[in-house]
């Protein structure tokens, strides 16, 4: 009823609502529309500012519109092909005056309108977002006045290779929003500029012609030679080149896809490879539809180029500049392949390496096998086929068969598909002659490896017995432990199958396994009598109880990491010393090649002869058979039960109770016939304790035993006790009750060996938590709150139990305070006269007497561990005269306890004590000392490298280096205008890369603007240059380069462009700079040019800076 | 013993001030930093916030017998986002320039956690005639709230307050604005000073009544 209810009321509300929103859109939505269309009219008259409302209104003319309204009216026919058209909507004609386009196209999350107007020129007047609904902060960074502004003046020109650049948009515009807007900037340039400017834009296909002879040469013809060679599906065409006299190059257009790829679109591109040395001649993308702005980027320039002349084996290898473009990964990585793939081709075509099918290749490796023996001939009819075995196939010679060949499927991490291989073997000596993988359907780059030649190489001559036995290396390749398992399995029982079917030799039934098992535990041709019927076995993990003259011998069951898979063996007994005969795991049902490890005989061989107190104390090999800990906690777990449920039923001995051992544990850890006094009520219980009891001797009490729980790594308590002794305050004894943690790990702790290391462990060591917590290898977690809880407890025990007082958290900061400065130093907090960053929460001088000498700052950081609003904090201290660290102690640490939190540890932080901030910033230090988590010490590692910075800043602010003073000649070349120059720099703030400033006024005194001096490294030594930018507009002046050395000559190769001159001092390169708006350079920066990226990149990089200096200091500052 | 039933009037000066989501109990923060650039658009949120709250506390107090405890957030959630939605749709009709202004935020109101908070703190629990009245409170304590701290950010950061274009007056001239103000950092310095001086305020009648 309850849940009827509940579906009605849900439902009807959601119906309810959904009807009023429906609703109330029905109302609106008109509205909307309407108002949206007066907006989009209006916006018309701020692109084109010469239009004028009234009286234009009736000359606008709208040109085309992409969807007609009802009365089609608006509709007009054109003469012109407007079917290319994707993001424009609507185009209108204002004779004489110009034109505006209404573009939409789709932004990151909404479809976004604008306008743009061309004058008659071609000129950009003006443009306006219309409609948007991108990311506030984000994506509507485009709705930004300056942003717009800067398309004011483009020219349709510009869009001469279509390829309006937005790179760098200050406001981290993400790349979909403005992706978007070049592609329908561009659309609307070229279409204007073929439709209403006159100019021949290059077609598809002459630009297309254009890349054949640029990849190839000038004039070169070409002829399709697709036909005649067989072509793979992903090469779609293939050409050779003639440059008149010889064929120079073979030219491949190639498709490839990937995820990101646009659906129903490819990507595309031309090679050709030379056919003299195999080179690369060149390449160009033709298409590229992964995802705009990322995987697109490939179709650039920057990319392609590189190809040009690029050797076989640098494209073989990828050796190319994979940043040109910034392209995504995924994107680059299908290039790579297709392009190794399309090279491969060619090889096989001109170079006569030939490419080979697996089929062939299958073919060819049989074909070396066959050798002049023959051929192999298949009999897998004559056998039962078994162990995985699809096929056998023998190689006759002379007479006797020579070869056998199998082909065998395994399953090993994937269970659904198999992985197939063959296996060729010697018949007579069972050696392997080779394996080969047909078909390997494991996980990439894991199990797959298994494929690997490497790995593979091993079997070739390999003798049966170490096949059978896997006697190889498993590392080889690296593979999946679970993979390389299940294929050693298939092998033994491949080698199996030929002993049997080859070799005659009888393997034993699994029953006949059994029975051996039995004797081996007991005498030999025993005879067995089943007794299980006289015990009770309800209550144990045996499960058959056999009997011979002279032994027992038990079955158990137990399940160990997975629940419902069986691991069984036998257990045989002496009568007549109750000592174990030995133990035989024979069915595992953990995980290949991890717990099933526990059937091998090697694991197995240890209990040959070992007494009952042996098999309970545990400790026998667990590394024998390398298992896993859990199946090893389940197997000592049964093992126990077992000897105990022996003891009890053949030795006639009792086992003790529960009660019994606990009773026991109390006297071991104070006295034999203590009595023992709950005194639990008189005290206020804290940090998990749950009783506390006196243990009194006769006379005196004499030791106090508290009972204290905590969780480790799991919600379920770990429950344990522990007795000091109440004159020493030590230690007498611990003992775990109840371990919560997971069994075979955290579980651990309840060890005897753990917990036997506390007996007589003074107080100390208890507090400090100096004890061995690799005994029993438990789980750092389990073993950190563990560690955590017993120092509450000995903290408890001082507070309550002596006359000692516990040092309280006060106390121990001012410890360390004292012991990060100097005893009895002053510390006054200096945080006011400080602004604080890096983490940094506190700063303290320290005063000997006479003078500060020392610096503390308290500090906090996160981790993605850290306890929700809770920091690390720690305080460290700096050496006022020698600038090194004195010291690091840590207030708090609320990362994962045991692990993260362990960086609390005092040998963790002792390590930073008297060392240099260079040592401390360079890491290296042992990360190992308290064990901690690589996240937590990363934070706390960049912590200290911000704190040095902190430091360095607050206290070392490093000089200032003298100004580049620069005769006033100099400075004319930047500002010609000018008529005087005065040095500034001082007065404003120093930035890296500026060496100066120089105020440039007029003739009458008038300040004009400022003379950047810049120095950046160039190819071969510093590079300086003077820029003139003038004050109110930002107008860039001339841009003059004083002194370089750098190579500038596209004859020695070190660019391709021409255009760009023999010296960089006088290269219109540098024109590009002059005249602009200097922010221009921020939203569409001039590229760097490919060969001389050091000098171009160099200037880009302090140009900018300059840039930004100027924005802040001269016109954000005071000028 | 019942508790003392409050009176219309408490719990409308309840949201206005002693509870004041903005400056006491720290409700809708994102929004709080986000219009609050100049008093329009701060006043907008307002009027939104006016609507939304409002209306959701009388449907949800109107509906409050019915629905079963395990999905009333849910059912919460329905009625706000659809109200949200319709405020969405009317303020892009009739008052577009501020709903662009308010842009993301106006969706946001949905998630803004004065509205849930009061649904389940108050509506949830009390008659419609008072929830509207806490509603009512509440959201002009919000739009009080966020409109002061609009009036310094706009005032010192600006120059100017700006509302719907008549009451346009240049008051500081450019040299003198603290521009930080408007960007924003500067809605956390108000907020944070704001609060300082509320709670000095408070602090200060809290000591003279000891």
């Amino acid at each position: 009823m309850k849940h009827v209810k509940i579906l009605i009321t849900l439902t009807a509300t959601v119906v309810l609502f959904t009807l009023a929103v429906f609703g109330v859109e029905k109302l609106t939505t008109p509205v909307i529309d309407a108002e949206l269309l007066r907006i989009a009219n209006e916006a018309k008259f701020d692109v084109l500012p010469t239009l004028d409302e009234e009286a234009d209104k009736e000359a606008i003319q709208l040109y085309y519109a992409a969807e007609c309204s009802e009365d089609a009216e608006d509709c007009n026919d054109t003469e012109y092909d407007l079917s290319g058209l994707e993001y424009v909507t609507k185009i209108f004609v204002i004779p004489e005056k110009g034109y505006i386009y209404e573009v939409t196209y789709r932004g990151f999350q909404s479809d976004i309108s604008y306008l743009i107007a061309l004058d008659l020129e071609g000129n950009v007047t003006g443009m306006n977002i219309v409609s948007q609904n991108e990311t506030a902060g984000l994506g509507d960074q485009i709705l930004n006045t300056e942003f717009l502004e800067s398309f004011r003046g483009l020219s349709s020109d510009a869009a001469e290779n279509g390829d309006i650049e937005l790179d760098g948009l200050a406001g981290a515009t993400p790349w979909v929003t403005l992706g978007g807007l070049k592609n329908s900037l561009n659309e609307v340039m070229v279409f204007h500029k073929v439709e209403f400017g006159g100019a021949v834009v290059e077609t598809e296909e002459q630009k297309l012609a254009r890349y054949y002879e640029e990849i190839t040469a000038q004039g070169a013809t070409f002829t399709d030679v697709s036909a005649d060679n067989s072509l793979p599906e992903y090469i779609t065409k293939m050409e050779v080149a003639n440059d008149g006299t010889v064929d120079i190059a073979a030219i491949y257009t190639v498709e490839f896809t990937t995820d990101y790829t646009a659906d129903g679109t490819v990507n595309e591109y031309l090679v050709s490879v030379s056919l003299s040395d195999g080179s690369l001649l060149g390449m160009r993308v033709l298409q590229a539809n992964d995802s705009a702005g990322i995987g697109s980027e490939l179709i650039k320039d920057a990319f392609n180029e590189p190809f040009t002349g690029m050797s076989q084996d640098d494209a073989l290898t990828g050796n190319f500049d994979e940043q040109a473009g910034a392209s995504y990964t995924i994107t680059l990585n299908a290039f790579k392949g297709s392009l190794e793939d399309t090279i491969n081709f060619h090889k096989s075509i001109y170079d006569g390496v030939v490419i080979l099918t697996p089929e062939e290749k299958l073919a060819l490796w049989i074909e070396g096998l066959e050798g002049v023996f023959g051929t192999f001939e298949d009999v897998t009819s004559e056998y039962t086929l078994e162990q995985g075995v699809t096929k056998v196939e023998v190689l006759e010679f002379g007479g006797s068969d020579l070869m056998a060949l199998y082909t065998v499927e395994f399953n090993g991490y994937n269970i659904a598909e198999a992985t197939t291989y063959k296996i060729a073997m010697a018949v007579e000596s069972g050696a392997i002659i080779d394996v080969y993988m047909v078909d390997v359907n494991e996980t990439d780059g894991i199990g797959s490896d298994i494929d690997s030649e490497e790995f593979l190489a091993q079997f070739a001559g390999m003798t049966q017995v170490d096949a059978e036995n896997g006697e190889y290396d498993s590392q080889a390749g690296a593979s999946y432990p679970l993979t390389l398992g299940a294929f050693k399995e298939s092998v033994t029982n491949v080698v199996h199958f030929h002993m049997e079917n080859f070799q005659g030799v009888i393997f034993e039934t699994y029953e006949e396994m059994l029975l051996r098992y039995k004797e081996e535990l007991s005498e030999a041709s025993a005879t067995f009598t089943d007794e299980s019927a006289d015990f009770d076995l309800s209550t144990t993990m045996v499960t058959a109880v056999e009997t011979t003259d002279e032994s027992v011998v038990f079955t158990v069951v137990f399940q160990g990491y997975y629940d419902n898979k069986d691991t069984a063996y036998f257990i045989g007994f002496d009568k007549e010393t109750g000592n174990i005969n030995g133990i035989r795991v024979y069915e595992a049902g953990d995980s290949t090649g991890i717990g099933k490890l526990i059937i091998e005989d090697v694991f197995n061989e240890q209990f040959a002869g070992i007494t009952q107190d042996d098999a309970l104390a545990g400790g026998f090999d667990e590394q024998a058979g390398a298992s896993y800990p859990i199946t090893l906690a389940k197997f000592e777990e049964s093992l126990v039960d077992a000897v105990n449920f022996y003891k009890v039923e053949f030795g006639g001995e009792t086992v003790e109770t529960p009660e019994e051992k606990l009773a026991r544990w109390y006297e071991e850890i104070s006295a034999v016939d203590a009595s023992f006094t709950d005194v639990t009520g008189t005290y206020t219980l804290t940090g998990g304790i749950t009783k506390i009891e006196l243990a009194n001797n006769g006379s005196e009490d004499f030791a106090v035993i508290f009972t204290a729980e905590f969780e480790g790594y799991v919600d379920v308590p770990t429950i344990y006790m522990v007795s000091f002794d109440l004159t020493t305050g030590d230690v007498l004894g611990l003992r775990v009750l109840e371990a919560g943690d997971t069994v075979g790990i955290g579980s651990l702790i309840g060890d005897d060996e753990f917990f036997v290391q506390f007996a007589g462990m003074v107080q100390a060591d208890a507090l400090n938590g100096n004890f061995d917590e690799q005994a029993g290898a438990s789980y750092p977690i389990t073993l950190g709150e563990f560690a955590v809880s017993l120092e509450g407890l000995v903290n408890f025990y001082i507070a309550e139990f002596t006359e000692e007082e516990v040092e309280t958290y006060e106390e121990m900061v001012a410890r360390y305070y004292e012991e990060l400065t100097a005893e009895g130093a002053v510390i006054t907090d200096d945080t006011a006269n400080h602004t604080l960053s890096s983490g940094v929460t506190k700063v303290e001088l320290a005063n000997n007497g006479s003078e500060d000498f020392a610096v503390i700052f308290t500090v906090e950081f996160t981790t993605a561990y850290t306890s929700a609003g809770e920091v690390n904090e720690y305080i460290i201290s700096f050496d006022l005269s020698t600038g090194d660290i004195i010291g690091v102690r840590f207030l708090q640490a609320n990362d994962t306890a045991g692990i993260g939190a362990e960086i609390m540890n005092e040998d963790f932080y002792t390590q930073f004590t008297s060392i240099s901030k260079t040592t401390a910033t360079a890491g290296g230090f042992d990360e190992q000392a308290g064990a901690s988590y690589p996240q937590t010490l990363l934070a706390f590692e960049s912590s200290i490298d911000d704190v040095v910075d902190y430091y360095v800043v607050e206290y070392e602010t490093p000089e200032r280096p003298a100004p580049v003073v620069t005769p006033d000649n100099l400075l004319l070349e930047a500002y010609p205008t000018a008529a005087s120059f005065v040095e500034v720099y001082e007065s404003y703030a120093y930035q890296e890369g500026i060496g100066n400033i120089y105020a440039a006024y007029d003739g009458g005194g008038a300040l004009l603007g400022v003379v950047y001096v810049g120095v950046f490294t160039g190819n071969s030594g510093d590079v300086y240059f003077g820029w003139g930018i003038e004050l109110d507009t930002g107008t860039t002046q001339q841009l003059s380069i004083y002194i370089e050395n750098e190579t500038w000559d596209q004859n020695t190769d070190n660019y391709d462009d021409a255009t760009w001159g023999t010296d960089f001092k006088t290269t219109p390169y540098l024109d590009q700079y002059e005249g602009i708006n200097m922010t221009s350079i921020m939203f569409s920066p001039i590229d760097d040019i490919a060969g001389v990226s050091t000098t171009t990149g160099g200037l880009n990089a302090t140009l900018e800076t300059i840039v930004e200096y100027h924005l802040t200091e001269i016109i954000g500052g005071a000028n | 013993m019942a508790k003392r039933q409050k009176s219309l009037s408490e719990i409308f000066s309840n949201g206005l001030f002693s509870q004041n989501p903005t400056f006491v109990q720290f409700l809708g923060m994102c929004p709080t930093l986000a219009v609050t650039k100049s008093v329009e658009s701060a006043l907008g949120m307002g009027a939104g916030v006016v609507f939304v709250l409002v209306m959701s506390n009388l449907f949800i107090s109107l509906i409050r017998n019915f629905v079963p405890r395990e999905v009333r957030i849910p059912i919460y959630i329905v009625v706000i986002a659809s109200l949200v939605t319709i405020l969405e749709m009317f303020m892009w009709a009739y008052m577009r320039p501020i709903a662009m202004q308010l842009g993301t935020f106006l969706s946001l109101i949905v998630v803004n956690c004065l509205i849930l908070g009061r649904a389940e703190a108050f509506a949830s629990k009390n008659g419609p005639v008072k929830s509207m009245v806490d509603g009512f409170g509440m959201a002009l304590g919000f739009t009080g709230g966020i409109a002061l701290i609009a009036f310094f950010r706009e005032l010192l950061g600006a120059g100017s307050i700006t509302i719907w274009g008549d009451l346009a007056f240049q008051l500081i001239p450019q040299n003198y604005q603290i521009s930080i103000l408007v960007a924003p950092a500067g809605a956390f310095l108000v907020f944070g000073i704001l609060v300082a001086q509320i709670n000095k305020l408070k602090f200060k009648n809290e000591s003279e009544v000891a």
